[in-house]
């Protein structure tokens, strides 16, 4: 089979995969108990307004009705109408995905690196202090709730030394002379999540990279690359973590895919507006066209992820053959 | 418990104080102001960021603070929940029928833009809430029969069906929207309103979306300018984060809790404001299902219920045990308190006792309690884990249960499954949970119990009493107000008597705010300074410290031009910025860059001065005046007096010396020649 009927195969899953996600949130969303409307039991809302805000999502209609309509709007590329955020699910994800992406992408940035370097480290000076040091932190780091990892952070960086602001994006209410000035503003804020998110989350790289690097130690070629004299550094980083990496490849497509899903908790204790904040809100609210919305594009991601990882597990292993 | 508070009015003495008191009119926003300092910011956090700056499509409690700020109704709710505080309307008469209301309109009401709002506006929202359906605003329009401008100032309001709760329930409902705007959007549903056109204390001035909303001071907002500066309305998710930031600075107000109070006693400059929470929590009974079906039941359990023990435990002491199917604000804003309802006191024995009389005894010696038919009995609360106090409460209640022979297994489930539960699917036993008020109506608390709220609405227990039915529908008939009490009261006594739930407790909402900063902190019912719902703090609120001088300006007239050696008369007139005359000050009075002399103003506020040039020239002249305690400084606009050269001498009067000698010599002459002519002769 060559590369294009590789392709070819993968897209044709990739279509059926999405077609059942589609399928499988629609009906899972309502399957929730409530509707959004009669989930606010709040006593301004009388009856009649019920009926024209049921009536406006579209929740009147048959079940059946609603998902052929929901199909043929996907095919025209509309995502539907947000009941919480009352805007397009599209505008209301785009507004969120870039503030996601930064924090996700430079925590992950850090969760990378930390899990290959310390991973590789450790691997190297395997029973050596380095090494079991290494397995307690990250261990350590990684089973930490995420939300009580956040609140320490913000406890003693923030409260404590006054280093970071607590909350947010960017400081309420400033006007900025310059790109720079937000920029540095930006910066400021995203440090705190972005280190508790990477260093969070990084053991479970860690472990991976530490027992690929170790099944790797064990070849001929790290022992050939001894014996002819090679410096330690150049056979972990040249030679050995090379072939190490390959299962990283997956993994780490995975995560990036996923990253548009954004960190629930992280960003909930930090107050960081992401896809992640809005899909919590929506299942609250049971908005199920922004669930709906959020989790295709999620599922796309995810499958475009997984789609790109084979390619290149492919061109950077040759052993591979499609 | 140990209370210790820098500045806390006692909530129970002021419900004594209000019980004893009849019922006032409403406080107007002008008794608010005073004279004091402008400028700062008021930072305030939110839970959730808002969703959308339409006023007609949510009822989203944090989209309500910013329709507050931007949006004019025609009557407001004041600190004390009285719902007919003017605000649009400055004034309102009704006709004897009650089916007529009469509003005057501030004359000097301005949208944002702008634009005068009038009648037409009043007129045109009512007409486009009946012509579009929004859900926020149609459902109180139904009332309204007719409207009338008779004039750009008044607008009368003609009902279907007199009401003397019209004014709470509906009115209060309607926002007021610009016609110059809204008249060409026909799809109000999808209607982003962005950026919105209102008219309120605040102007919107930016949304970045998920961090925070700015409102900026609207400068002609007719009840006076605020004193702020702006508002942020902060993003913040988590309560943790949010008393952090307050601990920061980083904002100006949070709620609490009542285990949080103790951290925040020590700290200088903050005080805690508390009021009672008009929100009704009890145990939700399933009148429909066994043994809530059963009224012997309901009334044996209302003596399990330990008050104390749960405003204790759960709240800290920041509760008020509750008996009632009202809440005591009803009793501030109106005396619609029965205080003689009947009173459940915690009582196992007695509760173990009505248990046997009724028939739930331990048939089968299994150590619980079975029906009265010997049938198994085993009982489920259902709350929600997502609220920690009523799962603590639901515990408590739990535990004095099993100790009296109840087998009882409490359920959590997500707040979205209780309340589906609850006016769904009527899937639950008991359940616990607290619902709060939209007004200060009695009858829409008390209308939760009706049977058109048992599917999908409110009658969580689906409960229905033909005599309670009566009476509702009376209630919304009477226009007498000492008649609407009573009938008040007599639904209150079947409710209590009845029990189709249980009350339990009113929690004590809890607000920490700075007051370093600033000062001027309304405590308003129902929820305290800084609420949704709350106007009053927005226009009291303002920088510590005495006032900076208010501004004054000086008008000078002065001749255009003059001669040397001629006495003019320079005139200057000092106002305030309202236009004021400024009396009894001195004006200084500056030629050519020289103070020539002061003077003070009379009580027109005129100072005048008299000069008198002395040489030629074109010379600027200006009036100052150097401020004082209450005034800045200001000069005047320079204006130039030209002097000219001097008018030239007069002639010197002719010498007539020489003539009066000649003259002299002459009649010295003729005398002499007279007196020589007659010796002759």
């Amino acid at each position: 089979m060559g590369f294009r009927s590789f392709v070819f195969r993968r897209s044709i899953e990739s279509l059926i995969t999405i077609f059942i996600v589609i399928t499988l949130n629609f009906y899972l969303f309502r399957i929730m108990p409530g509707d959004p409307v009669s989930i606010m039991f709040n006593p301004s809302i009388s009856p009649e307004a019920k009926e024209i805000m049921l009536k406006e999502m579209g929740l009147d209609k048959p079940l059946l009705d609603q998902y052929v309509i929901y199909l043929r709007n996907l095919l025209r590329g509309n995502l539907g109408y947000s009941f919480l955020l009352h805007e397009p699910v599209f505008k209301a994800i785009l507004e969120r995905l870039p503030n996601t992406i930064l924090l996700m992408l430079s925590s992950n940035i850090i969760a990378i690196f930390l899990g290959v370097v310390l991973g590789a480290l450790a691997a190297w000076k395997r029973g050596s202090v380095t090494d079991v040091s290494s397995i307690i932190l990250s261990l350590s780091l990684y089973s930490m709730p995420m939300f009580w990892l956040g609140g320490m952070m913000i406890l003693v960086f923030s409260v404590q030394f006054h280093l970071f602001p607590i909350f947010g994006i960017v400081t309420p209410g400033v006007d900025y002379s310059s790109f720079w000035d937000y920029a540095w503003d930006v910066l400021r804020h995203l440090t705190l999540p972005m280190i508790s998110l990477g260093v969070g989350t990084f053991g479970g790289l860690f472990l991976i990279m530490r027992n690929t690097m170790l099944d790797a130690l064990t070849e001929d070629y790290t022992l050939t690359a001894k014996a002819i004299g090679l410096k330690n550094r150049t056979i972990i980083f040249k030679n050995v973590m090379r072939n190490a990496m390959l299962p990283l490849i997956t993994i780490v497509s995975l995560r990036l895919g996923f990253m548009v899903a954004g960190s629930i908790l992280t960003e909930t204790v930090f107050s960081w507006p992401g896809v992640g904040r809005l899909i919590y809100s929506s299942v609250l609210a049971h908005d199920y066209q922004l669930l709906q919305g959020a989790f295709l594009i999620i599922t796309i991601l995810v499958v475009l992820a997984n789609f790109i990882a084979d390619i290149i597990y492919g061109v950077a292993d040759p052993r591979i053959r499609f | 418990m140990n209370k210790r508070f820098h500045t806390v009015l006692p909530v129970l003495l002021l419900c004594l104080l209000f019980a004893l008191v009849p019922p006032a009119t409403s406080m107007s926003l002008r008794e608010v102001r005073g004279p004091y300092k402008y400028g700062g910011t008021l930072r305030i956090p939110i839970l959730e960021d808002l969703t959308t700056l339409n006023p007609l499509i949510s009822f989203k409690g944090v989209d309500i603070f910013a329709f507050t700020l931007l949006y004019p109704k025609l009557l407001i709710n004041d600190p004390d929940w009285r719902f007919d505080a003017p605000y649009l309307a400055s004034s309102y008469e009704i006709s004897p029928d009650g089916k007529t209301y009469t509003f005057h309109l501030f004359p000097n009401a301005t949208w944002d833009d702008g634009t005068p709002i009038t009648s037409e506006d009043v007129k045109f929202s009512i007409e486009y809430y009946k012509k579009y359906s929004c859900p926020v605003t149609t459902p109180h329009v139904h009332n309204i029969d007719s409207v009338e401008t008779p004039d750009p100032h008044t607008v009368v309001i003609h009902l279907v069906n007199a009401s003397l709760s019209w004014i709470v329930v509906d009115l209060w409902m309607l926002y007021i929207i610009p016609k110059h705007i809204w008249q060409n959007v026909t799809d109000p549903l999808h209607f982003d309103n962005y950026p919105p056109v209102g008219a309120g204390p605040f102007k919107f001035s930016r949304w970045v979306k998920g961090q925070y909303i700015e409102f900026v001071a609207n400068e002609n907002f007719w009840f006076g300018r605020p004193y702020l500066d702006k508002v942020l309305l902060v993003v913040i998710n988590t309560h943790d984060a949010q008393i952090m930031a307050f601990k920061e600075h980083a904002v100006d107000v949070v709620g609490i809790q009542g285990n949080e109070v103790p951290q925040f006693l020590g700290i200088p400059n903050v005080t805690i404001y508390q009021t009672i929470d008009p929100g009704l929590t009890v145990l939700g009974i399933n009148n429909l299902k066994d043994p809530g079906r059963d009224i012997n039941f309901r009334r044996a359990i209302a003596h399990t219920i330990d008050k104390e023990r749960i405003i204790n435990t759960v709240y800290y002491g920041y509760a008020k045990p509750n008996d009632n199917f009202l809440t005591i604000p009803y009793n501030i804003s109106g005396r619609w308190l029965n205080p003689n309802v009947p009173k459940y006191s915690y009582n196992l024995t007695l509760a173990a006792e009505l248990l046997d009389k009724a028939g739930y005894k331990d048939y089968d010696g299994d150590g619980w309690r079975d029906y009265p038919n010997g049938t198994k009995m085993k009982l489920y609360i259902e709350t929600t884990g997502n609220i920690p106090t009523w799962i603590r409460a639901v515990e408590i209640i739990a535990d004095d249960w099993r100790s009296i022979g109840l087998d009882t297994e409490v359920v959590a489930v997500d707040l979205g499954q209780q309340i589906a539960d609850m006016v769904l699917t009527k899937n639950y036993q008991f359940t616990y949970y607290r619902c709060g008020p939209a007004t200060s109506d009695p009858l829409e608390m008390l209308g939760w119990f009706l049977e058109n709220q048992v599917s999908g609405g409110l009658n969580t227990a689906a409960w229905v009493n033909q005599t309670y039915e009566e009476l509702y529908t009376l209630a919304r008939n009477e226009l007498d107000e000492a008649k609407l009490r009573e009938i008040v009261w007599k639904m209150q006594l079947i409710l209590t008597q009845e029990l189709p739930n249980i009350p339990t407790v009113q929690g004590v909402g809890l607000r920490a705010v700075w007051t370093d900063k600033f000062e001027g902190f309304i405590n308003c019912l129902p929820y305290g300074p800084l609420s949704n719902m709350d106007v009053y703090n927005f226009m009291s609120l303002h920088l510590r410290g005495p006032p900076p001088p208010m501004t004054a300006s000086i008008t000078l007239s002065v001749p255009s031009s003059c001669k040397v050696g001629e006495t003019v008369t320079l005139k200057a007139t000092l106002v305030d910025e309202k236009g004021n005359p400024i009396v009894n000050e001195y004006i200084d009075f500056i030629v050519g860059g020289t103070v020539i002399g002061s003077a003070a103003t009379d009580s027109s506020g005129v100072a005048k001065l008299q000069y008198t040039p002395t040489s030629e020239g074109s010379f600027e002249v200006v009036a100052t005046y150097r401020g004082s305690a209450h005034y800045a400084s200001c000069s005047s606009e320079p204006s130039t007096l030209v002097v000219g050269a001097p008018p030239s001498p007069p002639p010197p009067p002719p010498d007539y010396t020489l003539y009066y000698v000649a003259i002299v010599i002459a009649l010295i002459l003729i005398a002499v020649l007279v007196l020589f002519m007659r010796k002759k002769t």
